[in-house]
């Protein structure tokens, strides 16, 4: 049998799409920490989808269920402005992800993500997620650590940001009142010399 | 407009799809009931088997693993319990089915040429100190005497319909009309289990009378006709069987004597005894009916032993990748409503099959013990009949405790047994409601009683009991699903 061509192309596709499958997903953060073989437990719970160019994977405002890792193609991610314009955030590739925070708490969309080409995604949702947890806690907690430890980092960036946003408010604040100052001296000082000057 | 076009073409295509699907579900709907019952079967081992899978082992070795426990349990139950209970079950059918009368018929040959004999009926022994003779000859007609000539034959058909199941016997004598003397008996028997050797077939005109009890002592057997001296016979004995009172005339009996003191409260001109009857001889009709079919069925029942088991194993094996390739053929529009809606449907579903398990085996056990505490015959059945009969809401308990107090009214004759019995449903049903329901109901299905009595009664008028006990959990898929879709599309309409 493995000599009829029909028969090893197929399986030969099959192990072939597995390993994109595995060589993308295990880099993704939280699918990290996974050996081959969990990694094959988890690949059961695992939806493939393929968009077409424009279409929406996400739209801005959905309750969100899950995430996406993309396979193949270009996906851009877009938030309604206020001015109901619409601006680009990023542009993801084979390898990124996005969604991944609606794992942890079943909310809406912070934007949407547009397909720029056909697109091949692999989609990890939250109800499976958590079946997984139950079924398996040892390999859910993997996820989950993975996760929460992604999310941490972000947080810490987001800290960071805050932080030097805020360091950097305080700077310009304290210029404003140097410079308000110093201009209040001045002004002091021409009010002083008009005054000597009558 | 291409892509329009496209995507109408589509969800035609889509809609031919689902359309011939469904046509083709129905044409093969008469061999859809192992799958069905296999798909039953494999969703409620699911999540057995996927804890074992988590804890190591692989799919297929759980799958096995289970399988084997299951049928080493099965195995064991009926090897400790299940003869006991199963003989029960039996012998409660037979209280109810057993035939009130059975006749016999035979034929009596005078081969003399000059003695014409007469023949009587005489009931010997009557079982058990009851002085009664259960015995009557209905062909020719009773109240002529039967003599058969020299040179003729005689058919005598006899019934025997005794007013307990006790054990009797009598006596055919066949008297020679000119002097009275007799010289044949041939004996008859009912209600007796106990293969004695019991044909005595007296022949009385010797010098010596004589009994031959052992029927090897002629050689001769019930079938084969014997032509011995003058006389002939087709048979040498007759045994009518088991008859007796069933369940039903115990209770038109009972009803007859509590009829003068029930009739100034329910109306003079009802006629408690006959009402029963009637309907009861209806209801016993249709269960005998079924029986049969059940029996017809019994080929098919072996096939759904084999291919249930067969296809459930494969369900749990190959489960998720169904699912998912199902889910693969959704359109990207709806793939995240249809993945909620079916793990919600999933969560209630699932919640509410093991809830009714445990609720089930909960009330079996209680109702066995408590039963059987209480000094109740058929206990065990009972209890069966009651764990499955409480999944259907408010109907269940009533049927469970409906079902006892007969057999309590038709082994024991008793009222203080009803009392008690009573008293055990009153106490099971506290614990079910108090203990089980909320868990089996509230938490998986979360319906309204009011919505639960309702689709109960559209369920028993569409499909009967089948449908009582599917109402509420498809009242469940239909409340879950409405939900996931109704917020999904609003979900949508935002943008």
């Amino acid at each position: 049998m493995a000599s009829d061509p029909f028969w090893s192309n197929l399986f030969r596709r099959r192990s072939e799409q597995e390993d994109e499958l595995y060589e993308t997903l295990s880099n993704v953060p939280i699918f990290q920490d996974l050996g081959r073989r969990e990694f094959e437990r988890v690949r059961g719970i695992l939806h493939r989808r393929t968009y077409s160019e424009g279409e929406a994977i996400v739209r801005e405002g959905d309750v969100g269920v899950g995430m996406y890792v993309i396979l193949s193609g270009e996906v851009s991610i877009v938030q309604q402005s206020a001015d109901d314009g619409q601006i680009e955030l990023a542009v993801f590739g084979p390898g990124d992800f996005f969604g991944d925070q609606v794992l942890l708490d079943e909310s809406a969309r912070t934007a949407s993500a547009i397909t720029r080409s056909t697109t091949r995604a692999v989609g990890f949702f939250r109800p499976d997620l958590l079946e997984l947890i139950e079924r398996n806690p040892r390999l859910g907690l993997k996820i989950v650590m993975r996760l929460s430890h992604m999310i941490s980092v972000r947080l810490r960036q987001t800290n960071r940001l805050l932080k030097d946003a805020r360091d950097r408010a305080r700077r310009i604040e304290e210029e404003m009142v140097a410079v308000k100052a110093e201009a209040d001296a001045a002004k002091a000082d021409a009010q002083v010399a008009a005054l000597s000057a009558t | 407009m291409d892509g329009l076009i496209g995507q109408r073409l589509r969800i035609l295509l889509g809609i031919i799809g689902i359309v011939a699907g469904l046509w083709f579900i129905y044409a093969v709907r008469g061999i859809l009931a192992p799958f069905i019952l296999a798909f039953i079967l494999a969703y409620v081992m699911t999540p057995f088997v996927d804890r074992m899978e988590g804890r190591g082992l692989r799919r297929t070795a759980s799958i096995l693993l289970i399988f084997a426990g299951g049928f080493l349990c099965i195995t064991l139950g009926v090897v400790t319990a299940g003869k006991r209970l199963a003989q029960e079950m039996v012998d409660l059918s037979v209280e109810f089915l057993r035939e009130e009368s059975t006749e016999r018929e035979f034929v009596i040959r005078n081969d003399g040429t000059k003695r014409p004999m007469i023949v009587e009926l005489e009931a010997e022994g009557a079982g058990l100190g009851v002085s009664e003779n259960p015995f009557v000859i209905i062909e020719p007609r009773v109240d002529e005497q039967i003599i058969i000539e020299p040179r003729s034959e005689q058919i005598i058909r006899i019934r025997f319909s005794p007013s307990q199941l006790a054990a009797f016997a009598g006596n055919l004598k066949i008297r020679e009309e000119r002097t009275g003397k007799i010289t044949y008996k041939i004996p008859l028997r009912g209600n007796s289990e106990a293969d004695d050797g019991w044909i005595q077939f007296w022949r009385t005109d010797r010098s010596q009378e004589r009994a031959w009890r052992s029927p090897d002592f002629w050689d001769f057997d019930r079938d084969k006709e014997i032509d011995w001296g003058e006389m002939g016979f087709s048979v040498s004995g007759l045994d009518f069987g088991s008859a007796g009172p069933n369940v039903l005339t115990k209770i038109t009996i009972l009803a007859k004597e509590i009829e003068p003191h029930v009739q100034p409260i329910i109306g003079q001109d009802t006629d408690l005894a006959t009402l029963i009857q009637t309907h009861g001889s209806r209801l016993i009709n249709v269960l005998l009916g079924r029986t049969t079919e059940l029996v017809g069925g019994l080929f098919s029942g072996i096939m759904l032993i084999v291919i249930v088991p067969f296809v459930a194993f494969f369900f749990l094996r190959e489960g998720r990748r169904i699912t998912n390739g199902l889910i693969e053929m959704v359109p990207n529009g709806y793939f995240e409503m249809t993945l909620n809606l079916l793990h919600s449907i999933n969560n209630s579903i699932g919640g509410y099959i093991r809830g009714q398990i445990l609720a089930v085996s909960v009330v079996v056990i209680l109702a066995g013990v408590g039963l059987m505490l209480i000094g109740m015959p058929y206990a065990w059945p009972i209890g069966v009949l009651a764990g499955l009969s409480n999944m259907i809401p408010y109907l269940g308990p009533i049927i469970g405790i409906g079902a006892a107090t007969i057999v309590a009214l038709a082994t024991l004759g008793g009222m203080s047994m009803v009392t008690k019995v009573i008293l055990v449903f009153a106490v099971i049903q506290i614990v079910d409601n108090v203990l089980i329901q909320p868990i089996v109901i509230a938490k998986s299905v979360d319906l309204h009683p009011l919505v639960i009595l309702v689709v109960v009664m559209i369920g028993s008028d569409l499909w009967g009991i089948v449908g009582m006990l599917v109402a509420v959990p498809a009242t469940g898929i239909l409340k879950v699903s409405t939900q996931t879709i109704y917020n999904g599309i609003r979900g949508y309409s935002v943008n």
